[in-house]
């Protein structure tokens, strides 16, 4: 991710001399026929890859999605009815407007800090920057698994240390896990994972504007913080938007955290809590192959849809060519 | 680590099998803190069981040349001790034992292996619940070409009765889990309370604690796990299904035995005289152990695990046979326990199934099934009602000889007829209950959203259902 942020920049930088390249003499064109028949050779691993691993669970998922194994009677062609199914579950639909709340919630206030100390970092007012810069991306490198794993022992009901911690500061009994609260439990430790690495491409970002309008900046009189509201964020917006719709495509195909935590509490995460699980549990806990491929099918044009209209969006707004 | 080891035991806790993968992948990363405090609160002993290093260390490496190799996947402690001593006694077949995850996890597995048509194992741990699951999709052998029958006389019948379907045999069984009551003595004592032997008794009982006591109470049951829950409905005579193998399936949370038991535990639970925290929790541990819940609805490898969990209490815990609806009879439920089957992807089904009837049915095997390491609890008869095992004791216990007590109950139980639908009854199961510990949703409305859901879902999975 970080290599695509540094990437839009030096691709920017480099476009023109492209450009000037192929509108070269005609002369050029044959070398640049060998040229691209050798470009194919190097092309080829990719596309192999991208066929197996992209092309092909795509095409078995959108087959398996068109049939309907039974207990009794076997598999048999269903055409679309497990779509008319997955439609029509209100628990799937469910799951769907909870990842739409959390990502509501989860990505603004992500990147909102993210901004926040990436900008603190920047400007280099800050102490032991450094120090800091790697404590606040340890999180990110703590997998997902463990880091629910630990939270849900910090938050342990009664028990876990920061429960006893609230509890010792006027907040005795609640639980983290019950109905009500369990997604904005979520939201806690999948803030925490994230902000770091969020941070670290808009410190990158940051980092990469010209120092002289800075310095321009400074001299007419800008104070710290119009410095950094006024002209370095709004120059690392294109990385801001970058990020505001990878965050989201996260957001909707959480998994993960509520996977873990309903090992351990059952009853605060139902099997269709987001769609992600919907699918899981459709295919692996009942055996619903169809349904669950028919699902997962839905849930990644939606998802697609999303990047498709990021796509459009920041190419209209000039960040891609 | 050790104590947590055995708090689980041998029961089927399928939505657990997360926590056991869990468990495995950051045990390494979490030493001191989530894993750890996990495994002190209990709650993922199918975890700690799957990283034992005495499992993980693959048996049988040393196959003789020659020998019939046989891979079997299995994740109770203590089966890698009695797979050596089957190696060492056999020279023609050699067992290779690999963990593959606790229960769940080592089915889904299964599954996807037999999907691929490719990968599975020739035999495999896999506990009774879910037996019918596998023998629907064909995916278990046959034992009875392989002399299975000869072993019959020796397991108890609920035990037998379970791996049969038809005048097939589909696995051997190894452990039980028959429930006993099982009491905080010195408690009951300063209560004035006897111990119920009737399920009205011990509605009183739990009345009578409460009015002396207001913060504790006699019992606790966690709604939220289908296994404890069904191996008291099982006891109380409301089993809520039926299903022998063919296309018709019985489906009846709502039938007249059913609501009786979902509402005398309504009742309990609705006035604030049962307790109903998260099994294996440490909050469920702590309520034991200072005076909060009287008595546990024990399957018989509960004690040993209990011992390890508790401080203050032990010395103070009996076992009494469990209360019934009408008084002078005694009857159990099943709570737990495994099988090994024979898959019938196996090609060497004939050596697969030599290895299964050795393992849960001769004295070789269960000299160290039921030792100190692997400790499951027999439901092989010459050892069930041998003085050595009878006369067993325990700190937890003091001086009782308490496995009478669950050897009894091993004897009176009414087999339950698995579904071939556990899966998803496991699946949407704590999603159902969820409401009821904390009073948002009444027990005979969960039982009224299981039957419309396993309805529905066994209808579009084409049996032919009856209420």
């Amino acid at each position: 991710m970080i290599g695509t942020s540094v990437g839009v920049g030096s691709l920017r930088s480099a476009a023109p001399a492209t450009r000037a390249a192929t509108s070269g003499p005609i002369g050029r064109r044959a070398r640049r026929d060998r040229r691209e028949r050798h470009g194919r050779w190097f092309v080829a691993p990719f596309l192999v890859v991208l066929t197996l691993f992209m092309f092909v669970p795509l095409g078995y998922a959108l087959y398996t999605s068109l049939f309907t194994t039974k207990l009794i009677g076997g598999t048999s062609f269903s055409g679309l009815a497990n779509y008319r199914q997955v439609l029509a579950s209100s628990d799937f639909w469910a799951g769907v407007r909870r990842v739409a709340l959390f990502a509501v919630i989860q990505v603004p206030v992500t990147i909102g800090l993210a901004a926040f100390f990436a900008a603190i970092f920047d400007l280099g007012v800050a102490k032991f920057g450094r120090f800091f810069r790697l404590v606040f991306f340890i999180p990110f490198a703590v997998p997902a698994v463990v880091a629910a794993l630990m939270w849900s022992f910090l938050l342990l009901p009664q028990f876990g240390p920061y429960t006893r911690l609230a509890g010792a500061v006027g907040f005795a009994g609640t639980n983290y896990f019950s109905s009500k609260l369990i997604l904005a439990t979520i939201i806690l430790i999948v803030v925490w994972e994230w902000t770091g690495y969020n941070m670290t491409i808009l410190y990158t970002a940051l980092k990469a504007v010209p120092r002289e309008v800075v310095e321009a900046a400074v001299i007419d009189g800008a104070s710290f913080s119009r410095v950094i509201l006024r002209v370095k964020l709004p120059m690392v917006s294109p990385a801001i938007v970058m990020l505001l719709f990878l965050n989201l495509v996260g957001a909707l195909q959480l998994f993960t955290e509520p996977s873990i935590l309903s090992a351990f509490q059952p009853q605060a995460v139902s099997f269709a809590f987001t769609p992600t699980l919907y699918v899981y549990n459709t295919a692996i806990g009942s055996n619903e192959y169809g349904l669950g491929a028919a699902a997962a099918v839905v849930l990644g044009l939606v998802i697609g849809l999303i990047s498709v209209g990021s796509l459009l969006w920041r190419r209209r707004r000039g960040e891609l060519a | 680590m050790r104590s947590r080891l055995d708090v689980r035991g041998r029961g089927g806790a399928s939505r657990r099998s997360v926590a056991a993968r869990v468990g495995a992948l950051s045990v390494g990363a979490l030493a001191l803190t989530g894993a750890a405090a996990y495994g002190t609160a209990g709650a993922s002993p199918a975890a700690s069981k799957s990283l034992r290093p005495a499992v993980s260390k693959a048996s049988g490496t040393s196959c003789k040349k020659g020998a019939v190799k046989l891979t079997m996947w299995g994740w109770a402690a203590g089966y890698n001790l009695a797979v050596d001593e089957f190696n060492k006694t056999h020279s023609d077949v050699c067992v290779v034992l690999e963990n593959d995850g606790a229960t769940t996890a080592e089915y889904t597995k299964i599954q996807d292996a037999e999907k691929a048509g490719s990968g599975a194992p020739d035999v495999a741990e896999i506990e009774y619940f879910v037996l019918p699951s596998f023998e629907i999709t064909h995916t278990l052998a046959n034992l009875v070409p392989y002399g299975v029958n000869a072993y019959r006389k020796n397991e108890v019948a609920v035990a037998w009765s379970q791996v049969s379907q038809g005048s097939g045999v589909y696995a051997m069984p190894v452990d039980v889990g028959p429930l006993a009551f099982y009491y905080n003595s010195t408690m009951l004592a300063k209560y004035g309370i006897s111990v119920p032997k009737t399920w009205a008794q011990y509605a009183t009982d739990a009345a009578t604690l409460k009015k002396d006591d207001p913060g504790a109470y006699l019992g606790t049951l966690d709604w939220a796990d289908s296994q404890p829950v069904l191996a008291m409905m099982q006891q109380y005579g409301a089993f809520p299904f039926k299903w022998n193998g063919g296309s018709k399936l019985t489906i009846s949370f709502t039938g007249k035995s059913e609501t009786a038991f979902a509402n005398f535990w309504q009742k309990l639970i609705g006035s604030g005289e049962a307790n109903s925290t998260v099994d294996f929790s440490p909050a469920q541990w702590t309520a034991w152990d200072s005076g909060t819940d009287a008595s546990r609805f024990s399957p018989a490898w509960g004690p040993v695990g209990m011992q390890l969990s508790i401080k203050n209490t032990i010395g103070s815990w009996r076992a009494a046979p469990m209360p019934t609806t009408s008084s002078g009879t005694v009857q159990s439920g099943n709570w737990g326990g495994s099988t090994i089957a024979v898959l019938a992807s196996s090609k060497h089904p004939k050596q697969a199934a030599e290895f299964a009837e050795w393992f849960g049915g001769t004295a070789a095997s269960w000299k160290i099934l039921s030792g100190p390491i692997a400790g499951a609890y027999p439901g092989y008869k010459p050892v069930l009602d041998s003085n050595s095992f009878l006369s067993t004791t325990l700190p937890i216990s003091k001086s009782q000889h308490f496995q009478g007590v669950f050897a009894q109950a091993a004897k009176h139980m009414v087999s339950p007829e698995w579904p071939p639908i556990m899966n998803y009854v496991n699946t949407i199961w704590p999603t159902a209950f969820a409401g009821v510990a904390n009073g948002s949703e009444s027990l005979p409305a969960a039982f009224k959203t299981m039957q419309n859901d396993l309805v529905k879902y066994a209808k579009a999975q084409g049996f032919n259902v009856s209420l």
